[in-house]
């Protein structure tokens, strides 16, 4: 080694300060982030004006403190104090566009991260909102976990409804959507379905109430909207929503009635407990036919007939009336989709896995194919539980002695 | 601000170079001018790289070698 | 060879793990998707299958030069002038791929997670560490591989587990819908990174126990397979065949698991599945290049030479290649024809190197 005093007590004075040096790049200067410097989106609503141009509103969690003082903002959706987030819009030429508006307004840093819903506006639906779900996907905060919703009217006014039960939107719809749903959808799903070939899609359709006063009620899931290459072509709602969700294994704790027997007291109402559906394609006659096969366990909740459940037969009854009336409204509900030209159920999808040749045969056609389609539905009911009474209430145990 | 790049390109170099010498045994000839052909070829290189962003560069030219090929693919 | 340190045959087993598992496990899953559709986790399947003969090739011309790198075991085998050339493609073939690498890391950090800072920041923050560690010594580098990689493995997975409840089976059917044609396209691409395989010839003298080292090596070629097709797989289940529509599938896999409220945004961990392993793959490379060229040149010493060359290295992954559009674009085509010339190359190497030892033409030291 050089014999260079002067440099090699340098070098070791260096080596000593090296670690020192490691301290510098802790700061991470260009890319960081402070909490309080960030306006934490946690919904976001996309809608059209009546010009064209689109309307970005933000749902932005404000902290504590500062609300408390406050108030509200002049679009700010929240009454007596009680809610953390404030609400803020733009209007732009794209969905980019009207956030990079919104940030010009906005004191801090929009941050994407937290999103956890989207809100699209109906009109924009129908015009198609393909196009401003880019940016979504494409900014690299967000995550493909977020739940899309369609609202019935603007997006805005959705923003505006209050409600007191939960603190943001954003956690109203999130719970609201896991208490309807089994497994509620997500963006992942929706980009799936948009960019498959059926190109087809639901999206849960919220509606909110015309009347704004204290007794008018919250915003609440009533059904599907369906679309179409795109664009939102119709809803679905009531007993369609229900058989929707059958069919899609989306059920959860949704209460149905039915009447069973001929006395003129029969209606027995259930709650499904658990319920799975399969689509199996097959072949008849050359042309491709769909059975849709849905099995359930049910749970009775109230029996205003004379028959007591505890007994097979009844039962049986009971089961048979039920999946009869599934059998009905899912019917019904095929044909409404096949009005749509809205393939919702993937029938191509389960084509496609039985045979995929014969699919890439039948793609090209398949908008006009789907609407024609036979199908049939197949419905089996198991009867889990009746509840804690055995017999109809009022109806005595010697009464059903009787011969 | 392109001087300031030059200046800190050469400085980067320099530095690399010299802690290399200084640390290498006496009399290693040959790796001596390894090391300066290399700090200098990447020292011309670095120039190049920030005077003429648009000149191609290694990954160019290998692009360039094999493009009669990449239509084979696909 | 020119380091007189030695590494066991699990340091070598992770070194090569790394080679393709970590760029694989961002990269494959878009590439071979383009190709393969919801097939794309079977290609990397194919082409670990037909890979194999390189691993072997390279293996076997190892064995036949146990204390010998390739730089030096070439000239044996094509004569003085054909060896040098060859020694020549060796390194810039290492060289090349550092810079590659080093581009695509660089790219990923920055459109991921830091997107203000200058990218020369983290480039250079990652080579300076890659040419500090392959200036420490193999040994350096083996105790590093077998530090991170095994973690890396663990938190890999942790996070593979963590997103079952997300599963949406039916996305992978039907497997093999349109045939096998579509998955084999897209094993392309994985088969060419074979040529990384090369390494071997210059790793392998460094071993300090060469009993079974097919073994270790075959685990190696083995768990790159597994965790390619599991990371296929997995985006598979997820987001179906939009997975090649995503420029980073597996980073949106992370990004999607949430177990309840708490327990989500946890995307952080794979940069801890994925630095440590790009790192060490990156040094691996390196230092491949650095002790490369030492010998080739004929030097002592190879340690002067790490940082220069990790400069030279930083330099030509910027080099005239402004947007990461065109760099894809060049990974998705000129990219895999030049690995697969390296990987032509490694074989016929290990095919002159067999004939003329059945003809007793080639002299073993």
């Amino acid at each position: 080694m050089r014999k260079n005093k002067s440099i090699s007590v340098l070098i070791q004075l260096c080596k000593r300060l090296l670690p020192l040096a490691a301290l510098l790049s802790l700061t991470g200067c260009w890319d960081s982030d402070e909490v309080n410097s960030l306006a934490i989106v946690t919904s976001a609503g996309i809608d059209r004006t009546k010009d064209g141009a689109i309307e970005l509103i933000l749902e932005i969690v404000a902290p504590q403190q500062q609300q408390q003082q406050s108030g509200t903002g002049q679009s700010s959706g929240q009454k007596g104090g009680k809610g953390t987030t404030i609400v803020r819009y733009a209007i732009g030429d794209t969905a980019a566009d009207a956030q990079g508006r919104l940030q010009w307004k906005l004191p801090r840093t929009i941050y994407w991260g937290q999103l956890q819903v989207l809100v699209v506006g109906e009109e924009l639906a129908r015009d198609g909102f393909r196009e401003q779900l880019d940016y979504l996907v494409r900014v690299n905060e967000i995550r493909l976990r977020v739940m899309p919703f369609v609202t019935h009217g603007k997006a805005l006014d959705f923003f505006d409804s209050h409600f007191l039960l939960e603190q943001t939107k954003a956690g109203f719809l999130q719970s609201e959507a896991a208490r309807v749903f089994h497994k509620p959808l997500t963006l992942s799903r929706l980009v799936q379905r948009l960019s498959s070939d059926e190109d087809t899609a639901v999206l849960p359709f919220i509606n909110i109430p015309e009347d704004r006063g204290d007794r008018g009620g919250e915003p609440y899931i009533k059904g599907y909207a369906v679309f179409n290459q795109g664009r939102m072509v119709g809803t679905l709602t009531g007993n369609s929503f229900l058989a929707a969700k059958w069919a899609t294994n989306q059920l959860k704790n949704d209460v149905e009635t039915v009447n069973v027997g001929n006395e003129s007291p029969a209606r027995v109402t259930y709650t499904t407990l658990a319920a799975k559906s399969r689509l199996i394609p097959i072949r008849k006659n050359g042309e491709w036919q769909m059975n849709i096969r849905i099995e359930s366990e049910i749970n009775m909740i109230q029996n205003t007939s004379r028959l007591p459940m505890a007994e097979p037969q009844n039962a049986r009854l009971l089961e048979a009336a039920a999946a009869e009336h599934i059998r009905e409204v899912v019917t019904q509900t095929v044909r409404d989709t096949q009005r749509m030209h809205a393939d919702i159920f993937a029938f191509g999808e389960a084509i496609k896995r039985r045979n995929p040749h014969e699919w890439s045969r039948l793609e090209p056609q398949w908008n006009r194919f789907y609407p024609e389609m036979d199908f049939k539905v197949e419905a089996s009911v198991k009867l889990r539980r009746i509840g804690m009474n055995s017999i109809p209430l009022g109806r005595q145990h010697k009464e059903r002695t009787k011969p | 601000m392109i001087w300031m790049k030059v200046a800190g390109i050469t400085v980067v170099v320099v530095i690399i170079a010299c802690f290399e010498w200084v640390r290498l045994d006496i009399g290693r000839v040959r790796e001596r001018v390894v090391l300066v052909s290399i700090a200098g070829l990447s020292w011309i290189a670095a120039l190049m790289a920030v005077l003429f962003p648009e000149m191609p560069g290694p990954i160019r030219w290998v692009e360039w070698l094999y493009r009669p090929l990449s239509g084979l693919l696909s | 060879m020119v380091d007189k340190g030695k590494i066991s045959r699990g340091q070598l087993a992770f070194m090569l793990y790394s080679l393709m598992a970590y760029d694989g496990l961002l990269l494959i899953p878009k590439i071979a998707g383009e190709k393969a559709g919801r097939d794309l986790w079977l290609s990397p399947v194919w082409s670990h299958l037909t890979g194999i003969m390189m691993v072997l090739a390279m293996l076997r011309l190892s064995r036949m030069f146990p204390e010998e790198s390739i730089i030096v075991y070439s000239k044996r085998i094509l004569g003085k002038w054909l060896g040098i050339a060859a020694g020549f493609i060796f390194v810039f073939y290492a060289f090349y791929l550092t810079s590659v690498i080093l581009r695509i890391y660089t790219d990923f950090i920055s459109s991921v997670f830091l997107e203000n800072t200058p990218t020369v920041v983290i480039s250079g923050g990652i080579m300076f560490l890659v040419a500090y560690t392959a200036r420490g010594g193999v040994e350096v580098l083996g105790r590093l591989a077998q530090l991170f990689i095994p973690a890396t493995i663990v938190v890999f997975v942790i996070l593979s587990i963590l997103t079952i409840p997300e599963w949406e089976l039916s996305n992978a059917l039907p497997i093999l819908g349109k045939g096998p044609i579509p998955s084999l396209k897209g094993a392309t691409v994985p088969f060419t990174w074979f040529a990384g395989y090369i390494l071997l010839g210059l790793y392998y003298p460094l071993l300090s126990d060469k009993r079974k080292v097919t073994l270790f090596v075959m685990t190696a070629w083995f768990g790159e397979m597994i965790t390619l097709a599991a990371s296929g797989l997995i985006s598979v289940f997820l987001f179906g065949e939009y997975t090649s529509t995503l420029n980073y599938p597996f980073i949106e896999v992370v990004r999607y698991i949430a177990l309840g409220e708490f327990f989500q945004h946890i995307d952080a961990l794979l940069l801890a599945v994925w630095l440590p392993g790009t790192f060490i793959e990156l040094a691996t490379y390196h230092y491949a290049t650095v002790t490369g060229i030492a010998e080739w040149t004929g030097l002592k010493n190879y340690r002067a030479l790490s940082f220069t060359l990790g400069f030279l290295v930083l330099v030509v992954s910027y080099w005239g290649i402004t947007s990461d559009i065109d760099f894809e674009r060049y990974l998705a085509t000129s990219h895999i024809w030049f690995d697969f010339s390296v990987l032509v190359f490694g074989l016929l190497l290990f095919l002159v190197a067999w004939i003329r030892s059945k003809l007793g033409a080639l002299k073993y030291n």
